[in-house]
């Protein structure tokens, strides 16, 4: 574990609130910081890339995060990876808070738009969030507090030494003074940003949050009262709404459709192919009769009246039994040997209890409660797109090329 | 013409009678509380309530609340302060949370009926309501928490 946190070391702080990347984000001013780990693998090719290292787009060498403080001290705190349920929009962000000695109960979250060259990998997948991001939303909340001291220090025309950030404000330790975040942001947003060496982080037995109980998840009041917003729920002015008439076999296409009376329903607008994906079809949609209409029902109203005739493509023929023949079959070849300690065929050979068994588990659909979906809105060439996925990174480019914009 | 009362509001609707409920409040109200999870009363994340009744809305036609009193999460307290909606809040039930308002509606019309539900009682009343994160458990403390259990 150790080696694993090293290896994001060097990385770089870079304090971006002077090229105005956060414009709009921030209305009220104040400080902004964003954190990139520099690419420092070229120098140690040899070295093993586990988890988002080995991520289809690259090593992770761009992992940004933000913070931002107005001048009423209220902290927001970027958090650029996907909620599930898994609770990271309350655990990234407390990392940041808790290096920072921010008062939780003054910390906004804001969730990061798909947008991996500001933000770093946001694929939210195989459990990474945390063991990947806790160095990096350390020192991002650990600069941000040095660079409130140094503010603060010099206002007061004392050594650096003689400030402590504490709970939202910086005290001097000599005459108990003290100064809030709010009053110190905008100074502390045009110093520079203190290199990552020289970064003083806490003793894990100063942490205020970080493995400690009592912190609410930061969604709690919105999904109680039904006003968190998942990918279903985004409605702008005159909208549509579309349901999809999907392939009944994986990789498979419409061989011919006929909407004559899916346009007759009422409330239904338009009816659309959508083309089937190149095969395999990884992570692309898979095609089908989109219905477009005034509401959800019309919609579903429109494809139950969809007469389609279905190519069932590749698996028109699947054998799920002879799936599983083919599987355990392979199941028994030998395997390739990446590690081998001891001698298991000895020690097994010589064992007093034997214990055997075997498991298949069929195909299984994730089955979440929230299917799927997306809004999109396409103004002056540029596409706007709300939607429940893991990577927001690859929808972003997935939309582009599908769409044929610029990325 | 089906006029319903939704969150103490009167509303008059003219389009299709056989719309499910669920998609009058989403799409024509954007009342995007109550949620589409299976479309056929399967996991309960469209529960609202129907002159009190903990009803899933994705079944319910509009002709079939015509006259009606239509109660959703966002209604059930103008502060989203039920006593339910701040025991979720105390114990950290949701995780995901697409569930939860189908919850606690579900809960909710419970209480009503059975202000100190059992075990039994919480188990027999709630089994409709799907949870995939798996909060069970801190639902049924919620529950009694609430109820002052």
């Amino acid at each position: 574990m150790t080696k694993h946190i090293r290896d994001f070391a060097p990385s770089g702080i870079e304090n971006v609130s002077r090229r105005g990347v956060l414009k709009g984000m921030v209305s009220t001013g104040g400080l902004v910081l964003a954190l990139t780990i520099l690419p420092h693998r070229a120098a140690r090719a040899d070295a093993p890339k586990w988890g988002a290292d080995g991520m289809p787009h690259g090593t992770v060498n761009n992992p940004l995060a933000f913070v931002s403080i107005a001048p009423d001290g209220t902290v927001t705190i970027v958090c650029h990876r996907s909620e599930m349920g898994q609770g990271v929009r309350t655990g990234m962000p407390l990392i940041v808070a808790d290096e920072l000695e921010a008062n939780w109960a003054k910390v906004n979250i804001a969730q990061a738009t798909g947008d991996e060259v500001r933000y770093g990998n946001q694929d939210t997948d195989g459990s990474r969030s945390t063991r990947h991001f806790i160095m990096p939303m350390r020192q991002v909340g650990a600069a941000a507090r040095m660079m409130l001291e140094e503010v603060a220090a010099k206002r007061w025309g004392v050594e650096v030494s003689d400030v402590e950030a504490k709970n939202h404000e910086v005290v001097q330790k000599s005459t108990g003074k003290t100064l809030g975040y709010g009053e110190l942001a905008d100074d502390a947003s045009k110093l520079t940003v203190p290199a990552t060496a020289s970064l003083r982080l806490k003793d894990p037995s100063q942490f205020r949050y970080i493995g400690k109980e009592g912190t609410n998840i930061v969604d709690g009041f919105n999904i109680t009262t039904g006003r968190a917003i998942y990918g279903q729920d985004v409605r702008l002015p005159g909208q549509k709404y579309a349901v999809v008439a999907r392939p009944p076999v994986m990789g498979g296409k419409v061989a011919s459709y006929d909407a004559t009376d899916a346009k007759k329903v009422p409330g239904v607008v338009q009816i659309l192919e959508i083309p089937a994906p190149s095969y395999p079809m990884k992570f692309q949609p898979s095609g089908g009769i989109a219905v477009v209409a005034d509401n959800t029902w019309a919609a579903i109203q429109g494809r139950k009246a969809l007469k389609i005739t279905w190519d069932d493509g590749p698996h028109a023929t699947y054998d799920s039994q002879a799936y599983r023949a083919a599987m355990e079959a392979t199941a028994r070849q030998p395997g390739k040997i990446l590690r081998s300690d001891g001698d298991f065929a000895a020690a097994y050979a010589s064992a007093d209890k034997k214990v055997e068994a075997e498991y298949y588990i069929p195909h299984n659909a994730h089955a979440t409660m929230e299917p799927p979906a997306a809004t999109c809105r396409i103004v002056d060439g540029k596409a706007e797109v709300w939607t429940s996925v893991q990577s927001p990174q690859a929808a972003h480019d997935l939309v582009a090329s599908y769409l044929g914009l610029q990325p | 013409m089906i006029t319903v009362r939704v969150n103490g509001q009167t509303q008059s609707f003219d389009g299709d009678p056989s719309m499910p409920v669920l998609w009058y409040l989403r799409d024509v109200l954007g009342l995007t509380g109550t949620k589409f999870g299976c479309g056929v009363a399967a996991c309960g994340a469209c529960t609202i309530h129907l002159d009190g009744d903990a009803t899933r809305s994705c079944v319910t036609a509009m002709s079939d609340a015509n006259g009606k009193s239509i109660t959703t999460i966002e209604g059930l307290d103008p502060e989203g302060n039920h006593p339910l909606q701040k025991a979720w809040r105390a114990l950290n039930v949701p995780q995901c949370g697409y569930c939860q308002a189908g919850q606690i509606m579900q809960a909710a019309a419970l209480l009503k009926q059975t202000p100190h539900p059992t075990d039994d009682d919480i188990d027999n009343t709630m089994y409709g309501n799907i949870c995939r994160c798996g909060t069970y458990q801190r639902i049924r403390a919620a529950i009694k928490q609430a109820a002052g259990a």
